[in-house]
């Protein structure tokens, strides 16, 4: 007892010796006050040395309100990632700290060449979250993307602004690194959001997405193919459709949901095709009171079914004339149908499938103030 | 501790002396055993006949009308006694022919002396040996109120008070089954406390009742004056700064605590009752939990249990997310951390315990003072120099904030014992997580179910329900308070005679 009993007194002694360097155990402690939290990394190719980093931390509040501190945008080329974040430390008297990056930007020529570095670096460092939103640079690169940026805000900002707008104008998903090394690892292929710079201030604004296949980018869908894209996932959140009505005008439908299946096809125990079964729900948001009557109602959601459909097939032409599974089509067959995983596994070729899209309209309702009641 | 063997060598244990006073039972011998006592009152009486009687009592500790009317009236009216002569007088009054409520024959100096002591007033007739004791005790004391600590709003008014037979009434009045057992021993040498234990015969656990009772035997201590002297030997294990006896002020609690097959303690001049065997589970639940709704019980008890884990655990936690694991803290409020973290000149870890000594302090100064100054103190020193330290750039909000909270959810356990222990944790903790993180954290939470685990109360783990087998109904049962209708059965960890509480 006395012995125990001294031996916890004299521990926190053990403190004063100098020898806690000695316990590798434990974590190494750093003031969060002295501390620069990036929030925004770019990768593009180096031009002296393999990769250049590009860090952008967001404006930070210098508190009590003294207002806020200009974004800090950081750039390092070095043979690898970490090496040229580790040589970004010494160059402020703050503690660059990467465990709040929230978005990694991929210049075009860094993603072409391969996503497997960065997505390795995300997966492997100590600080880095697997929640990251991986976005690509169309056309550009990351770094230059950032410090675009930096002068109007920060890339931080900006990209919060997209990803925020992205939801509400179904213009891009976004992409955690989590998901896209799942789908990497599955079979070499998936999908990420692109980015264009824009206008004279180089704004970086959604521009469709960017397919990957086997680990580097090999093309960009945009436009009707993206919204494809959005369909075939189930990922709509708004989107708006205007049909031109010969007698009537236009209407504009605002789809507010969508549920897409993919079911594959078997001729005996061969796999011969996919059914990709879209079914879309919008509001009828402007348009003539006739729109209302039950035939012109119909003809609005045949019409929605038809563009829906349009878009999805665009999207997997695409697919197939690339020979790349960029949306998981052979996991959601698989799902599908569980009992013939193998199956479809062993015989799983997109190019050489045969797939019909079907697609379905439903136009829920309008509201009718004057009359104070749903109309449809 | 450390000198506990050489102490024993120097002064060894020394036996009781029997008898504590040797002296023969007269009135010398009595003025002898209370010389240089300035309330010992002797009066020598001339009974009708010419008989001189004397009459010794101790003043303060006897009623003047008591004696006037029951002992000095029927001595001088009382025709059948004038009669009487020494021995044969001396009966007769002990048989009735005095009008006190209690009249005993004393024999020996220490019952005459524990009488004398006691209120009682002691009679002695020339010629009859030894004297007759009457009960004539005072019955100053404080009225039975509100108790100041455990206050309902719904509820019983009447709290413990210090007179022992005032508490044992009060015992009474709530549980009139005559199975109630009232078994008294006379503890500490010098104060001669008189120490009840009180159970329900055909509930409470014979072992645990004839434990205690051992317990108290075992003591032999100058005296018990306050909580600590008598708890203190009670407990299984003083290695711990967790109380292991769970007291009350209140006697509805405390019947409560009978019914459920506990045992119960009380002490003269103490005002409070004291339950055994208890589990931490028992320390948070508070008197207003049978009052209220059980839905509403129940979230209260939840949140209760939450907030110990809040004080026990967020200023060590903050320690470790601002130190070691920023990567766990959500973006925007690390941003706002750093905020106001900017041009504060300490560390966190240092930050944190200042401010946790600081709110020790504050506290302790606020409970040593009367209740309208410990308000100030609590207002300047909490808000006041907290906002100006704030404002100083001293320590950041955010620690105040995180210290503050532990504090005030420390609150919400309704025994302050088990508060203070749970405050020493938060402590231990902190440090902890200055050292190694959330690893220290994890370690320190880690000791600390260990060291609740090995904790016992007269058999029963400590950390009943959660410990002991009842598994997860009974571990709800400490965080969930059911309709009492559902409450068919007293808890089996107490080891019940009869378990059945209800049809």
């Amino acid at each position: 007892m006395r012995r125990s009993a001294a031996a916890l007194a004299l521990l926190p002694l053990l403190g004063l010796t100098g020898c806690q360097k000695g316990f590798d155990l434990l974590p190494q402690a750093r003031s969060l006050g002295s501390m620069v939290l990036m929030r925004t990394m770019g990768i593009d190719l180096g031009e002296t040395y393999a990769v250049r980093v590009t860090v952008s931390s967001g404006e930070q509040s210098l508190g009590r309100g003294e207002g806020s501190e200009e974004a800090l945008v950081l750039q390092k080329e070095a043979e690898s990632i970490s090496g040229a974040c580790l040589a970004m430390q010494g160059q402020g008297a703050s503690y660059v700290f990467y465990g709040h990056v929230g978005q990694l930007l991929l210049g075009e020529s860094a993603a072409r060449d391969g996503l497997e570095v960065p997505l390795d670096y995300v997966l492997g460092d100590i600080e880095t979250r697997l929640e990251t939103d991986v976005y690509l640079v169309r056309g550009a690169e990351a770094g230059e993307a950032i410090a675009a940026a930096a002068k109007e805000g920060s890339a931080t900002k900006r990209l919060e602004a997209v990803e925020k707008d992205g939801g509400l104008l179904s213009r891009s998903m976004t992409r955690a690194a989590e998901e896209t090394l799942e789908d990497l690892l599955e079979n070499g292929d998936t999908f990420l959001p692109a980015l264009a710079l824009e206008g004279e201030d180089r704004e970086m604004d959604p521009r469709g997405y960017g397919l990957v296949r086997d680990w580097a980018l090999v093309d960009w869908i945009q436009g009707e193919e993206a919204h494809g894209a959005e369909l075939l996932l189930s990922e709509v959140e708004a989107d708006i459709l205007e049909v031109e009505d010969p007698e009537l005008g236009k209407a504009v439908l605002r789809v507010v949901d969508a549920k897409t299946k993919v079911r594959p096809v078997f001729r005996g125990e061969r796999l011969v095709g996919l059914t990709v079964s879209c079914r879309v729900e919008a509001d009828l948001a402007e348009g003539a009171e006739e729109f209302d009557r039950l035939d012109r109602r119909s003809w609005l959601e045949q019409a929605m079914a038809e563009r829906t459909e349009r878009r999805i097939r665009a999207l997997l032409e695409h697919c197939q004339r690339l020979e790349g599974d960029f949306f998981q089509l052979e996991g959601m067959a698989q799902r599908a149908m569980p009992w013939k995983k193998r199956t479809i596994a062993e015989q799983w070729d997109l190019g050489g499938l045969d797939i019909r899209v079907e697609a379905q309209g439903e136009i829920l309702r309008r509201y009718d103030v004057s009359v104070g009641r749903e109309k449809l | 501790m450390w000198d506990e063997k050489r102490e024993r060598e120097e002064h060894p244990p020394h036996p009781r002396k029997e008898p504590r006073l040797d002296l023969p039972l007269t009135v010398e011998g009595v003025r002898t055993a209370f010389r240089d006592c300035a309330d010992l009152s002797v009066r020598e009486l001339i009974r009708p006949g010419g008989e001189r009687v004397t009459l010794c009592a101790l003043d303060g500790m006897v009623k003047a009308e008591r004696i006037g009317d029951q002992v000095l009236r029927p001595l001088a009216q009382d025709r059948e006694l004038a009669g009487l002569r020494g021995e044969e007088a001396l009966r007769r009054m002990a048989e009735g022919g005095l009008w006190g409520v209690q009249a005993r024959r004393r024999d020996t100096m220490d019952q005459a002396a524990a009488d004398l002591i006691g209120g009682w007033c002691l009679l002695f007739c020339p010629g009859a040996k030894g004297a007759l004791a009457l009960f004539a005790a005072t019955e100053d004391k404080r009225a039975v109120g509100p108790p100041a600590g455990e206050t309902v709003i719904k509820g019983a008014q009447d709290g413990f008070v210090e007179s022992l037979r005032t508490n044992t009434s009060l015992v009474r009045r709530h549980i009139k089954a005559p199975e109630l057992r009232i078994r008294e021993q006379t503890v500490g040498r010098q104060s001669l406390t008189a120490v009840d234990v009180v159970y329900l015969e055909g509930i409470a656990d014979p072992a645990a009742v004839s434990e205690l009772e051992r317990r108290l035997r075992r003591m032999d201590v100058d005296g018990v004056l306050g909580t600590g002297d008598l708890v203190e030997y009670l407990v299984d294990d003083i290695r711990t700064a967790f109380p292991l006896i769970q007291y009350t002020e209140r006697p509805d609690r405390f019947c409560g605590g009978l019914l459920e097959g506990r045992v119960g303690l009380l002490a003269d001049g103490l005002p409070l009752g004291y339950l055994a065997p208890s589990t931490v589970s028992s320390f948070l639940r508070a008197p207003q939990d049978k009052t209220s709704n059980w839905i509403m019980a129940s979230v209260i008890l939840f949140l209760r249990w939450l907030c110990v884990a809040v004080g026990l655990f967020l200023p060590a936690l903050y320690i470790a997310m601002a130190t070691f694991h920023q990567e766990m803290i959500p973006t925007k409020l690390a941003l706002s951390m750093i905020a106001a973290k900017q041009d504060v000149p300490f560390e966190t870890v240092f930050e944190v315990l200042i401010m946790l000594v600081a709110f020790e302090i504050l506290q302790e100064a606020g409970l040593r003072l009367p209740q309208s100054i410990g308000q100030t103190v609590s207002i300047i020193g909490g808000l006041v120099v907290g906002q100006a330290a704030v404002e100083a750039k001293i320590v950041s909000p955010a620690v105040l904030i995180a210290v503050a909270i532990a504090g005030v959810a420390g609150y919400t356990t309704p025994s302050q014992e088990m508060a203070g222990a749970l405050r020493l944790w938060r402590f231990l903790l902190a440090v902890l997580a200055s050292v190694a993180g959330l690893f220290g954290v994890v370690g320190g939470a880690a000791v600390l179910i260990c060291h609740l685990a090995e904790l016992e109360c007269f058999g029963v783990p400590y950390l009943a329900p959660f410990a002991g087998g009842r598994g997860l109904p009974g571990a709800m049962r400490a965080v969930v308070r059911r309709p009492l209708s559902q409450e068919k059965l007293r808890p089996g960890i107490l080891r019940p005679r009869n378990r059945r509480r209800q049809r």
